[in-house]
């Protein structure tokens, strides 16, 4: 079976969505062909030249981050052009069946339900490009996927993530049929205020990095009547 | 009161449906901000978060159309997104612009309607509504719908109206009108 998985996250290899991907290619039979495209936002320079190929593949998985309760419209462009290419003789010509469609989506929140939009969106996208959407799943507390990444999938804290990870997976290797409807949502099994106070620590020392210190991190700008740093 | 109304002057239906919210807005608010996505571009967010950790509350990306998004609508009680309904959502020109909507909030977390969301930068926030046209199918419309309150939600505004979709089925005028009805009656909440 041929797989191309596409990586939404603009921030590319460094990225949760990426890393996803690589849990993801650990879980499929070995035989497994699969093609990853890590960097799909090409705002200056598009380039089509990948559709050829991607359309070939039996299925498609596409990861991405939530921005905005929606996709990141950096992949909204990049999806834009890959049904456009799908609607073209060039991209009708030599395909047999209709492109099976995965998707993942994580956010930066607790909950992972707070991804239902998106994975809703790219449903309603796979209709309009008459590719055939099978599900998937969203994951919140989606930072700690490329931040646990070293510590054994065995541990507790990653089993619901890895086990939507690996239930995707299975429906990929299903064959013809396979799909994951509804959707999973899940999350690290980490408590929601430890996870909040583990992530505003995160923010800090960011911010600590590039010589902000913590109370300027709630600078108010747009207050003054020139806003510029 | 201030309102903010983005659009895409590209668009027919858009200019229509702007015609008659900004109507609405002049005879209501003391100001009215438009953003019309036409006019400039906006690059995509690239997800950096340096507009929380390097220039608090300032983005990084070079001046574009959409660093107007956090300047022009910080301090509005309301604003309009006013969009073609792609694949359920909005378009792909309208999002590039809400990407760039992050500065205005706070990276730390807060609950609201028991889920996790930002914190707001200053002491107001925007109530998004939404008008969107051109939907595909009913299941585009009720995805816009339940998405574009959940865009709501950041700023814990629960309304259960806030959206309007012209659908295909009927006459544009109508849906125009309507929408000015509707309009008005959400800003006098």
């Amino acid at each position: 079976m041929r797989i191309f998985a596409i990586n939404g996250s603009p921030k590319g290899e460094k990225s949760s969505s990426r890393e996803i991907i690589s849990i993801l290619r650990t879980k499929l039979p070995a035989e497994t062909a699969l093609s990853v495209l890590s960097q799909i936002a090409q705002y200056r320079k598009p380039d089509d030249s990948v559709f050829p190929v991607m359309a070939e593949s039996e299925v498609l998985v596409i990861t991405s981050p939530l921005f905005v309760d929606g996709l990141p419209a950096s992949l909204m462009v990049f999806l834009e052009r890959y049904q456009r290419f799908l609607q073209s003789p060039e991209g009708t010509a030599g395909r047999a069946a209709r492109q099976r469609v995965f998707a993942i989506v994580n956010c930066g929140f607790y909950e992972g339900a707070h991804n239902e939009f998106a994975l809703r969106m790219l449903s309603h996208w796979c209709e309009a490009s008459s590719l055939s959407w099978r599900g998937g799943a969203g994951i919140g507390t989606g930072e700690m996927i490329h931040g646990l990444s070293k510590v054994p999938e065995q541990a507790s804290i990653r089993k619901p993530v890895i086990q939507a990870i690996e239930a995707v997976a299975k429906a990929i290797s299903s064959g013809p049929e396979g799909r994951l409807e509804p959707a999973i949502f899940t999350q690290h099994a980490f408590p929601w205020l430890l996870f909040k106070l583990a992530g505003e620590a995160g923010w800090r020392s960011q911010a600590k990095a590039n010589g902000v210190r913590p109370r300027d991190l709630r600078a108010r700008p747009l207050e003054r009547a020139d806003p510029r740093p | 009161m201030k309102i903010g109304i983005l659009y895409d002057s590209s668009e027919a239906e858009a200019r229509l449906l702007f015609d008659r919210v900004s109507r609405e807005s002049t005879s209501r608010a003391e100001e009215v901000a438009v953003i019309d996505v036409a006019e400039a571009a906006s690059a995509p967010c690239v997800c950096c978060f340096q507009c929380w950790t390097k220039t608090p509350g300032i983005c990084v990306l070079k001046r574009d159309g959409g660093t107007t998004l956090s300047e022009k609508f910080w301090d509005a009680r309301y604003v309009i997104l006013i969009s073609r309904i792609t694949w359920g959502g909005l378009s792909v020109r309208v999002k590039l612009y809400l990407d760039r909507l992050i500065p205005i909030l706070h990276p730390y977390f807060r609950k609201v309607n028991g889920e996790m969301h930002h914190q707001l930068r200053y002491d107001s926030f925007p109530i998004f509504l939404a008008a969107g046209y051109g939907a595909r199918t009913k299941g585009e419309e009720e995805t816009f719908r339940a998405y574009t309150s959940a865009i709501r939600d950041q700023g814990g505004d629960a309304r259960a109206r806030g959206t309007f979709v012209a659908s295909g089925d009927r006459p544009l005028d109508a849906a125009v009108a309507e929408c000015g009805a509707w309009f008005a009656e959400e800003v006098a909440l």
